[in-house]
C-alpha cells in the first residue's frame, strides 16, 4: 500500500488558547515495500504525523478549521488536502477506518506498558478477535498467534500460557509487537521501536524489524532519534522539523546535508561526521554512510595510494 | 493533552489572584453565607455587585465566566420549573392538579434561581484566580488546628499536592493506552452498557499497572530526598498578608454588613 | 578517602531467588567519575539502591566516606548521596519547579532563606534559573531530569548517582544531562557514579566498570575497556560505533591508533590516505 499525503496540516486544540500547529502542509508519500525512517525532535510533528496513518487522528472533523469559510476576492481556493493508504481514502468520513486499522499496524513507543490480558496467548489473540468480523475457532486463533509469537522470536509453547507480566524486558516488547502484527498489516508503523533497551536488545529488535520487513509487513516505517539506526537501515527518511517536513531522501544523500541538520539541533551518524571532518582536508569518501561501506570506501582509498607510492 | 491546564485557572496577574489563598476560600464560604442571608433582591444586587468588582479586579473575561454558568443551566432550569409549579402563592395565575402558578412563585423562584447562579460564579473565581498548588497550601494552612486532635493534614496536603502534579501526566498515559488499544481494533464506543465497561478493561489495567509503578519509583525517589514525613520540616514558601488581603477583607466584611443591615432596615417580601 | 566502599556485598530481592548483586567490592574515589556499564537485568540499578540505603545488603558491608550504612544512620547518608532515577515523571512531588527543588531542603528542616539559596545554587547549576516558575509538566524530557538533578543538589550532596536517568530521553536531553553531570563533577567536584547503556557516555568518565549477573567483570579507563571487545560482546554490550570503525580499519590492515574521539579519528584517517 502507497502512502500520499499532500498539504496535511493539523492542530492541537484548534480555536483555544492553547492551540499549537503540529502539521503544516506537509507533503510525503511511502512507497509500498520501503523500509522509512522518521526524524524529528520531539514536537517535531513526526509522532502526529504517523498517527494519522491508521486514522486515531481523523482528518474530516478537524479539516474545517484549515479551510476559510468564505474566499475573498480573487483569492485562489488553499491547495485541497489528500491522504490515502493504499486505496482508503482517509479525508472522507465514510471510510472504513476499523478496516485500515487491520491493514495499517501501529506501535506505540514502550508497547510493553499496552500488555493486559491474562496470558501471552489472550494479549496477542486481542487484536485478532476485534477485527475478525465472525466468531473465530480456537483453533484458527492458535494457528494465527502462534506464528506471530514464532515471527518475533519467541516459543509460543513455552510462552502461550504465562503471564505476559512474568516475562522479561525483551520479551514482553516481543509479545507486544506479535500482538499488532498478528493481522498480517500490509504497514507496520513503530515509534521509537528500541527506546529504553540496552545494545544487544537494540540490535535484536533492529534484526526482527528487517525479519519482518521480508516476510510478514510489505512497508516498515519507524519513528527513531537515533541517526546511526536510520542510516544503518532505511531505504529513505524524512526529516521533520516544526510541523514541516525539511528533507526526503535516502539516507545516503540525507547526510550530506550534515551542517543543515545539525542547524536543526539534530544529529548525524558519526561516519557523516567523519566524512565532513575528511572533507575539510579535501578527503573525498564517497560511501552510503553505514559503517561497513564507510570502512571500505576508507580501506580503499588507502589502498590505492599506498599502490600510488610503490 | 497536558496543554489543557488542570482545574480552570486563567493564567493572568491581577490584583485578585495574589491575594493569600487562605482568605480567598474564608471569603467564598463568608460571600455563600452573604447570599444566603439575602432575603431580598437589594441584599442579591449587593451581592451580585461585589462579585461584579471582583470580576473586573480579577481581570477575567466575561465569556469565561458564563462559561461556569452554562455547566449548570440544566439544573438552574430544572430547580426554577419545580419551583414555580409547586410554590403555594396567593396571586394564583394557573392550577391543574397538584400544580399551581402563581405571582409569588415566579418572584420566589427566580430569586432562588439568581442565587445558585452567583454561587456557581463566585466559587469559579476561586478556581479562576488561584492556582492548585496555592489552593493546596491554603487548605493546609487553615486545616492547621485539626493537627491538634491528630489529624494528619501534612500528609493529606502533600497527596493532593502530587495528585494535581501526577494528574496531566496520567491523562497523557490515558490517551496513550486508548490510542494503542484502539490501533488493536479495540472499540470504545459501540455495544451495551456491560460490553462498554468490559471494553474499558484493556485500558485499565495497564493504567492501574503504570500508576502503582509509578507511585513505587515516586516513593523511592521522596525516600532518596530525605523524606520522613511532616515532622522537622520546614516550609519554602509562607503564605503572607499583604495591603491587598486587608483591603479585601474590608470589602467582604462590608457586604456582609450591608445585607445583614438590609435584612433589617428593609424588610420588603422579596 | 573513598567516597563509597563495597566490601563483600551480595544482595537478592526474594529469600532463594538468583542473587542481583554477588560478593561485590568496589570503590570509588572522592572527585571521581565513574561509569557503570552493564545490560539490562545485570545489577546496575540494584548498586544504586544499595548506595544511598534504598536496599540493605544481605551480606557484606557498605561504607560511603567511612561511616557504615545502616538503618540508624540512612538520614545522613541520604543527605550525603543523591540519586537521579530513570522516568523523569516519576520524581516530582509539586507542580511547579522551585516547589519541588525545594522538597529536599524542606524535609532535612532547613531555615526557609537557606532554601532559597540552595534553589538558586541548584537550578543555576544544571541551568534552569529561568524555568523557576515553570510548571513541570510543560517541560521537555531532558529539562525534567535537569529538575530531578537540581532537587537532589538543593541538599548539597557530596556524591551524585545517576540511575539511568538518561535512558528515556532523546540525544538532545542526553546531551544536556551529560554536560550537567560533567561539570557537576569538574566544577562542584561533585563524585558522579553514571549508571548508563550507552556505551557513549562512559567516554567522559574517568574510570568504567562492567556489570554481568550481579559481578563486577570489568575494570579499567573507558579506553582499556572498549579495547576489550571480545570480551564486552560476551556480557551483551556493544562497543561504541567509532570503536567499531577503528575496529575494520586496523583489521584492513591501516594502522591507525585507537582513539575515542571523532575529530582525532578524522586526523589520524587523513594521515593514513593523503
Amino acid at each position: 500500500m502507497r502512502i500520499v499525503a499532500e498539504h496535511l496540516s493539523y492542530t492541537y486544540n484548534p480555536g483555544s488558547p492553547f492551540a499549537s500547529a503540529a502539521l503544516r502542509d506537509v507533503s510525503l508519500t511511502i512507497e509500498e515495500g520501503e523500509f522509512f525512517g522518521i526524524i524529528g525532535h520531539t514536537g517535531s510533528g513526526k509522532s502526529t504525523f504517523v498517527q494519522h496513518l491508521n486514522g486515531l487522528l481523523r482528518l474530516p472533523s478537524s479539516q474545517k478549521h484549515y479551510r476559510p469559510k468564505r474566499l475573498k476576492k480573487g483569492q485562489a481556493p488553499p491547495p485541497a488536502t489528500v491522504l490515502t493508504v493504499g486505496d482508503f481514502d482517509l479525508t472522507d468520513k465514510k471510510t472504513n477506518f476499523r478496516a485500515l486499522r487491520k491493514s495499517v499496524g501501529m506501535v506505540f513507543q514502550y508497547p510493553e506498558y499496552q500488555l493486559f490480558a491474562e496470558t501471552v496467548r489472550d494479549d496477542v489473540a486481542f487484536g485478532l478477535k476485534n477485527f475478525s468480523k465472525e466468531k473465530l475457532s480456537d483453533a484458527a486463533i492458535d494457528e494465527a498467534v502462534r506464528a506471530a509469537v514464532e515471527v518475533v522470536g519467541l516459543d509460543y509453547e513455552e510462552l502461550k500460557d504465562k503471564s505476559p507480566f512474568e516475562l522479561s524486558g525483551g520479551q514482553k516488547r516481543r509479545v507486544a509487537i506479535a500482538g499488532v502484527i498478528v493481522t498480517r498489516p500490509e504497514v507496520l508503523v513503530l515509534d521509537e521501536p528500541a527506546a529504553g533497551l540496552d545494545p544487544l536488545g537494540k540490535r535484536e529488535v533492529m534484526e526482527l524489524l528487517h525479519k519482518l520487513h521480508r516476510e510478514w509487513c510489505k512497508t516498515v516505517v519507524i519513528v527513531s532519534h537515533d541517526m546511526d539506526e536510520i542510516s544503518e537501515n532505511c531505504t529513505r527518511a524524512a526529516v521533520f522539523a516544526d510541523g514541516t517536513v525539511r528533507y526526503v531522501l535516502p539516507p545516503r544523500e540525507l547526510f550530506r546535508h550534515a551542517q543543515e541538520l545539525t542547524e536543526l539541533g539534530l544529529d548525524v551518524p558519526l561516519t557523516a561526521k567523519l566524512t565532513a571532518l575528511l572533507q575539510e582536508d579535501g578527503i573525498v569518501v564517497d560511501s552510503d554512510f553505514t559503517t561497513a561501506d564507510f570502512c571500505e570506501k576508507v580501506l580503499a582509498l588507502w589502498k590505492k595510494r599506498k599502490e600510488g607510492a610503490q | 493533552m497536558k496543554d489543557v491546564s488542570f482545574g480552570q485557572f486563567y493564567p493572568v496577574d491581577s490584583f485578585v489572584h495574589r491575594l493569600d489563598p487562605r482568605l480567598k476560600i474564608v471569603f467564598l464560604i463568608a460571600y455563600i453565607v452573604a447570599i444566603f442571608l439575602a432575603s431580598n433582591f437589594y441584599g442579591l444586587a449587593a451581592c451580585a455587585a461585589v462579585l461584579l468588582l471582583i470580576m473586573i479586579a480579577a481581570r477575567i473575561p466575561f465569556g469565561k465566566v458564563l462559561r461556569a454558568v452554562r455547566a449548570v443551566t440544566f439544573l438552574v432550569l430544572f430547580t426554577t420549573a419545580l419551583n414555580v409549579l409547586f410554590y403555594k402563592g396567593e396571586t394564583v395565575y394557573w392550577t391543574w392538579k397538584i400544580f399551581c402558578v402563581s405571582f409569588e412563585g415566579i418572584i420566589f423562584s427566580v430569586f432562588l434561581a439568581l442565587r445558585l447562579v452567583l454561587l456557581v460564579i463566585c466559587s469559579s473565581m476561586l478556581t479562576y484566580t488561584t492556582t492548585p498548588v496555592s489552593l493546596t497550601d491554603g487548605v493546609e494552612s487553615l486545616l492547621t488546628p485539626l493537627k491538634w486532635i491528630r489529624i494528619p493534614v501534612h500528609a493529606l496536603a502533600l497527596v493532593m499536592s502530587i495528585a494535581l502534579r501526577m494528574i496531566p501526566v496520567l491523562m497523557d498515559e490515558t490517551a496513550r493506552i486508548k490510542n494503542a488499544q484502539m490501533a488493536r481494533g479495540a472499540d470504545f464506543e459501540s455495544g451495551n452498557l456491560v460490553k462498554r465497561v468490559k471494553a474499558t478493561i484493556p485500558i485499565l489495567v495497564p493504567l492501574l499497572l503504570s500508576a502503582l509503578r509509578r507511585a513505587d519509583e515516586l516513593g523511592d525517589a521522596m525516600d532518596a530526598r530525605c523524606y520522613t514525613g511532616g515532622n522537622h520540616r520546614t516550609k519554602y514558601k509562607k503564605l503572607r498578608f499583604t495591603w491587598r488581603d486587608l483591603v479585601a477583607f474590608l470589602l467582604v466584611a462590608a457586604l456582609i454588613g450591608g445585607v445583614v443591615a438590609m435584612k433589617i432596615l428593609l424588610p420588603a417580601p422579596y | 578517602m573513598k567516597a563509597i566502599e563495597f566490601e563483600d556485598v551480595s544482595f537478592r530481592y526474594e529469600e532463594e531467588g538468583p542473587f542481583a548483586v554477588r560478593h561485590l567490592n568496589f570503590s570509588v574515589d572522592e572527585g571521581e567519575f565513574v561509569a557503570v556499564l552493564g545490560h539490562n537485568g545485570s545489577g546496575k540499578s540494584t548498586l544504586a539502591r544499595l548506595c544511598n540505603g534504598l536496599l540493605t545488603p544481605d551480606e557484606g558491608r557498605i561504607r560511603v566516606f567511612g561511616t557504615l550504612v545502616g538503618d540508624k544512620n540512612l538520614y545522613d547518608v541520604r543527605r550525603n548521596v543523591g540519586v537521579v532515577f530513570q522516568n523523569p515523571d516519576n520524581q516530582t512531588v509539586a507542580t511547579i519547579v522551585e516547589d519541588d527543588v525545594a522538597f529536599g531542603a524542606e524535609n532535612v528542616g532547613l531555615p526557609r532563606e537557606e532554601i532559597g539559596k540552595r534553589i538558586d545554587f541548584a537550578l543555576r547549576a544544571v541551568g534552569m534559573e529561568q524555568y523557576r516558575s515553570s510548571a513541570v509538566a510543560r517541560l521537555s524530557g531532558g529539562q525534567k531530569q535537569r529538575v530531578a538533578i537540581a532537587g537532589v543538589l538543593a541538599l548539597k550532596p557530596r556524591i551524585v548517582i545517576l540511575d539511568e536517568s538518561t535512558a528515556m530521553l532523546d540525544p538532545r536531553g542526553r546531551r544536556e544531562i551529560v554536560d550537567v553531570v560533567t561539570r557537576l563533577n569538574k566544577e562542584e567536584k561533585i563524585t558522579v557514579l553514571l549508571i548508563t547503556h550507552f556505551m557513549e557516555e562512559a567516554l567522559l568518565a574517568d574510570r568504567a566498570v562492567v556489570m554481568n549477573r550481579g559481578e563486577l567483570v570489568m575494570e579499567g579507563t573507558p579506553r582499556s575497556i572498549f579495547e576489550r571487545k571480545d570480551e564486552l560482546v560476551t556480557y551483551n554490550l556493544a562497543l561504541p560505533r567509532i570503536g567499531v570503525i577503528c575496529e575494520t580499519l586496523r583489521a584492513g590492515g591501516m594502522q591507525v591508533n585507537y582513539t575515542l574521539d571523532a575529530a582525532a579519528l578524522a586526523k589520524e584517517i587523513a594521515e593514513c590516505v593523503s
